[in-house]
């Protein structure tokens, strides 16, 4: 039978644990950025690199048609949006305080899942939808000296790989993010209860 | 630039232990132990020019682990299906008996705890002062007291119901 004060010594009297070395420690948060925020920085980058081809592809290329215009155009929008949403989460990463109190940061990190629900929720149609007019409209004279059956294939293809998309992918993509945000807006607000 | 590795080296070796058990005690794992200090020392590595003294800088580091042990459960792979569960920690006392069977056991009953009694435990088991504790949990003095006193006899319970069998 044991009391809290042995319980203690227990605790006091643990072997060292294997832990980092400071040199490890100190070169790992010198290279600074943790997993998540590296991915989305990754992520920021490679978008803005096709843009940036994309960009130089309308501006170097002679086209003909407005129609080619205005889909490069749409296509150079649903780019800036989704980096710009990007953008904004990776801010959003960095921005959390670690060091405020717990009840606050449990209540940041809620309204930040939430957020994300949301704008993942609805943002994922737009950009489709954009995407669709955009690559419609650069087919237009893109494909107008190619044969029929050319033609068919492409927009067909294009058509079902975008259904697939917004079909099957989404529905996986949301229900995915979904789960995980209600798991953890469960676990946060029983958390938060804790700290009541 | 070398000052603030001096001041980081300083501040790494006086906290890490003390962070490291918070963090165990939390998770159970050593890995995702190591992997919590580290991301806490990130944290304290980026906000270090931020740091005025506010409060005692132990207080300020042990706020960024507890956040940062909160938010362990954010990354999807842990999600589910690596939470600390009785039965995750009983696999882990496995690992981890040869170190110290008493040590084992009493991070299996701290396993039992809920989240932020964990927390709490552990910086009381570093003989913190309460009004420390109080600061970092965000808790008022006089309800973490009560907690405490609850805390302590579960905990106790706990290691002596498991010491019996």
């Amino acid at each position: 039978m044991k009391d809290f004060d042995q319980l203690m010594s227990v605790w006091q009297g643990q072997p060292k644990p294997d832990q980092l070395s400071v040199d490890d420690v100190l070169k790992q948060v010198k290279k600074g950025m943790s997993g998540m925020s590296n991915k989305l920085l990754w992520n920021i980058v490679s978008m803005s690199v096709s843009f940036i081809l994309f960009l130089g592809a309308m501006l170097f290329f002679v086209f003909k048609s407005w129609t080619t215009y205005a889909g490069m155009l749409i296509i150079l929008i649903t780019m800036i949006l989704y980096i710009s949403m990007m953008i904004r989460d990776y801010k959003l990463i960095h921005k959390r305080d670690a060091t405020i109190n717990p009840t606050d940061y449990l209540q940041n990190l809620k309204e930040y899942q939430k957020n994300r629900a949301e704008v993942y929720g609805w943002m994922l149609y737009i950009y489709v939808v954009l995407i669709s007019i955009g690559m419609a409209l650069y087919f237009f004279e893109v494909l107008q000296s190619a044969t029929r059956a050319f033609k068919i294939t492409a927009y067909s293809v294009t058509g079902l790989w975008l259904v697939f998309c917004t079909v099957y992918l989404r529905k996986r993509f949301v229900n995915n993010e979904q789960e995980k945000l209600n798991l953890m807006i469960d676990r946060l607000i029983r958390l938060q209860s804790q700290f009541d | 630039m070398a000052e603030k590795e001096a001041a980081f080296k300083k501040i790494f070796e006086a906290n890490s232990k003390k962070i490291y058990h918070l963090c165990y005690g939390y998770t159970g794992d050593d890995d995702a132990a190591n992997d919590l200090l580290q991301e806490t020392f990130l944290k304290v590595w980026q906000d270090l020019n931020k740091f005025r003294n506010q409060a005692m800088i132990s207080t300020w580091i042990y706020r960024i682990a507890v956040n940062t042990c909160l938010t362990y459960l954010r990354s999807e792979k842990r999600q589910a299906k690596d939470e600390l569960t009785p039965e995750i920690a009983e696999t882990r006392i496995e690992e981890v008996s040869e170190k110290n069977e008493q040590v084992a056991l009493l991070y299996k009953c701290i396993s039992k705890l809920e989240e932020s009694e964990r927390i709490i435990i552990t910086m009381v088991l570093d003989e913190m002062p309460y009004p420390e504790i109080a600061e970092i949990s965000g808790i008022s003095e006089g309800n973490l007291r009560v907690k405490i006193f609850r805390i302590k006899q579960r905990l106790t319970e706990l290691y002596n119901q498991y010491e019996r069998l």
